[in-house]
This record gives structure tokens, C-alpha cells and sequence, in this order.
């Protein structure tokens, strides 16, 4: 006989999967564990699910990284707040702006508790939304000004239930 | 006397009639030129609480290639290709670029004088070496530039997208359809001199 535990455990962890960032069809996603929804723009397709995140693509694009240009589909993922830093779901909405200012993030104004943050570099543009307790998006992408263009569509877009769980 | 006068004028005639036929060339090629092309893998990674892009260079070829003069027939142009295996989660790839270059003569902003344009016209295709039924992505590109007579970097632009796999889609086609995403293999063509 197997350990229930390790069935108790298995079970636990595909239940916390199964209500990561998904597609809900209508060219929305949703996640159940943060408790938000938002909509992509008709330009980028939601495409692929993939560890707990999912992937849009959009029109192929000359895609400008540093001083290098090439041709390549543009595209953004969005992914859980708790699965990429897993060791900042804890933080106060004070010490998350302070903690990626350091790495050059930029907070940028949002209409409720959320933090938004935007960070751009030669290789990608990302943004950040958590509103407390790990819940919250990272939506990272394609350095180009239409990826650019949907992610913020995407975030006026963005509707949580609850309220904000900051401690 | 006569007869010299009666030759200069044939061939004051002979050379004006040239000019006035001076539409189409006698040969199809305008120049020769270099071309280097870069094929890459890219993806964006994650390190320390910063997100950027990290390229791994697939290969890089460059080639001595014909700039055809647009006012030929199309059908007399050559192509200039270049092709790269790689490898991408355990598939075999095949990354293929194909490109014609030509020189087209242009008015530019009512000027009277006609300014070579160039431009480069191409497809990438990724092809799955392995597959039975060969899918591929291909996706063409167009560019146009004044810059033929300095080393210049070719913008690839004005993309248009034809897609023979995609997985998103339920089409025959698109049935048993493992080709990777282009934004993972990417390509550049540059233009690097004549």
C-alpha cells in the first residue's frame, strides 16, 4: 500500500497546478490561486499552457535586442508572482518596490493596492503585479513596442477578486 | 570630308538612341555583394530579479551574392540560401534562409536624378529534418535600403507571416505538427558590402 501521505502531497500539488494562470477561452486567463482574470488583445493568441503559465504570441516582428536586430514572432508569457520569486511572496508592498528598484525595476502607477513594476532590458520587457501574500503575475516578452503594448492592454484589463492580502 | 561628317552624326545618333533605350540592361546582375547571415536560438531567462534575452549562435555564413536589376524578368534571377542544423528539445532542426537581392532605379522625393534602391527579399523556414510529412514555419521578409555602398545593417521588415505548421491550429496540415516556435530560432541578413 502506497503512503498516503505522498498521495495526500501529489494530490495537493496538482490541485495548487491546476488553479495556476490558465485559459479561460474568449482570449482571457484566469488564475484561481492569485484570484485574477484579464484579456489578451486579438493580435496575440494565447497559444501554449506550460509550467503553471501561459504563452501569447503575436505577429512576427523585427525584434531589436541591444544592438542586434533579428525576425521572430513576438511573444509574452505570464506566470504565477509566488512560482518566479518565490522567496518575496512574504514582503510588505514597501520592501517589494525597494527590493527590485535595486534590480533596475521601475513601479508604475496602478488603480488600486496593487504594485505594478516594469522592467526593461536589451533582451525583454516584463512587468510584475502582486497585491499581497504571493498573489500576483510576472509577464515577461518580446522587446518590442506592440509585446509592449498588449502586456499594458492586458493589465488595464486586470480584475482581482478579494482585495489586496498585504500583511 | 563628307564621309567623316556623315559618321560622326551616325554615331552622335546611334549614341542618343542608346541613351534613350537605357530602360533595360544588358545584363540581369546590377552588382555583386556580401551577405552575412546570422541564424540564432534566443529565449529570455530569468537572473537574480531580472529578466533578459540569452542568444546562442546556431551558425554564421557569410556569402558573395548577385544584386539583380529589377527591370529583368524575375525569372532570371538566381537565389542565395544559406542552411543550418540544430538541435532544439531533442528534434533535429533544419533553419533554412533563401533570399533574392535587387536594385530597382527611383525618383526620390521629385528629385531628378534616380537613386539606386536596394532591397532583399527572402524566406526563413524551420523544417523538422526528421518528419515524415516534413512541417515546417516560414516567414518572408522585405527590405528596402539606399545604403547599398556603405556596410549597413539590413532592417528585416515588413514581415509576412505563412505558416504551414502550427500547432494552435486544428488543420490537417497541423496534425502531428512538433516544429518549434520561430521566436526561438530567429535569423538575421545583413548586408555587409559590395
Amino acid at each position: 500500500m502506497k503512503n498516503p501521505f505522498i498521495i495526500t502531497l501529489f494530490l495537493l500539488v496538482a490541485a495548487l497546478s491546476a488553479q495556476a494562470v490558465s485559459r479561460i477561452g474568449g482570449g482571457k486567463i484566469q488564475s484561481v490561486r492569485s484570484g485574477f482574470e484579464m484579456n489578451i488583445s486579438g493580435l496575440f493568441k494565447i497559444a501554449d499552457i506550460q509550467n503553471d503559465s501561459v504563452r501569447c504570441l503575436g505577429p512576427v516582428s523585427i525584434i531589436q535586442r541591444g544592438l542586434t536586430s533579428s525576425m521572430g514572432t513576438q511573444f509574452f508569457e505570464i506566470s504565477e508572482f509566488s512560482n518566479e520569486f518565490a522567496d518575496a511572496t512574504s514582503l510588505s508592498a514597501e520592501k517589494i518596490v525597494a527590493r527590485f528598484e535595486k534590480s533596475g525595476w521601475k513601479k508604475i502607477s496602478s488603480p488600486s493596492c496593487q504594485v505594478v513594476m516594469k522592467l526593461h532590458t536589451n533582451g525583454a520587457i516584463a512587468y510584475l503585479a502582486t497585491w499581497g501574500s504571493g498573489k500576483g503575475f510576472v509577464m515577461k516578452g518580446t522587446p518590442t513596442a506592440q509585446t509592449e503594448q498588449v502586456m499594458r492592454e492586458a493589465l488595464t484589463s486586470l480584475t482581482i477578486s478579494g482585495g489586496c492580502s498585504w500583511k | 570630308m563628307k564621309l567623316i561628317i556623315a559618321f560622326t552624326i551616325l554615331l552622335i545618333a546611334s549614341i542618343s538612341f542608346a541613351q534613350s533605350q537605357g530602360e533595360l540592361p544588358s545584363a540581369p546582375v546590377y552588382s555583386h555583394g556580401k551577405v552575412k547571415v546570422t541564424i540564432q536560438k534566443s529565449r529570455i531567462v530569468r537572473t537574480g530579479d531580472r529578466f533578459d534575452s540569452v542568444e546562442e549562435n546556431i551558425c554564421t555564413k557569410e556569402l558573395d551574392i548577385n544584386v539583380w536589376d529589377i527591370r529583368q524578368p524575375e525569372g532570371q534571377w538566381g537565389t542565395s540560401g544559406v542552411t543550418c542544423k540544430t538541435q532544439y528539445e531533442n528534434k533535429n532542426i533544419e533553419a533554412i534562409v533563401n533570399f533574392q537581392a535587387a536594385i530597382e532605379m527611383v525618383n526620390l522625393h521629385g528629385e531628378a536624378e534616380k537613386t539606386p534602391v536596394f532591397s532583399l527579399m527572402g524566406v526563413i523556414v524551420l523544417a523538422d529534418s526528421d518528419a515524415q510529412n516534413s512541417p515546417t514555419k516560414s516567414f518572408s521578409f522585405v527590405t528596402l535600403s539606399k545604403d547599398l555602398n556603405t556596410k549597413s545593417i539590413v532592417n528585416v521588415a515588413g514581415p509576412e507571416q505563412s505558416v504551414v505548421c502550427d500547432p494552435t491550429q486544428n488543420s490537417s496540415q497541423s496534425k502531428n505538427c512538433t516544429i518549434t516556435n520561430p521566436e526561438v530560432i530567429n535569423a538575421t541578413v545583413e548586408f555587409i558590402g559590395q
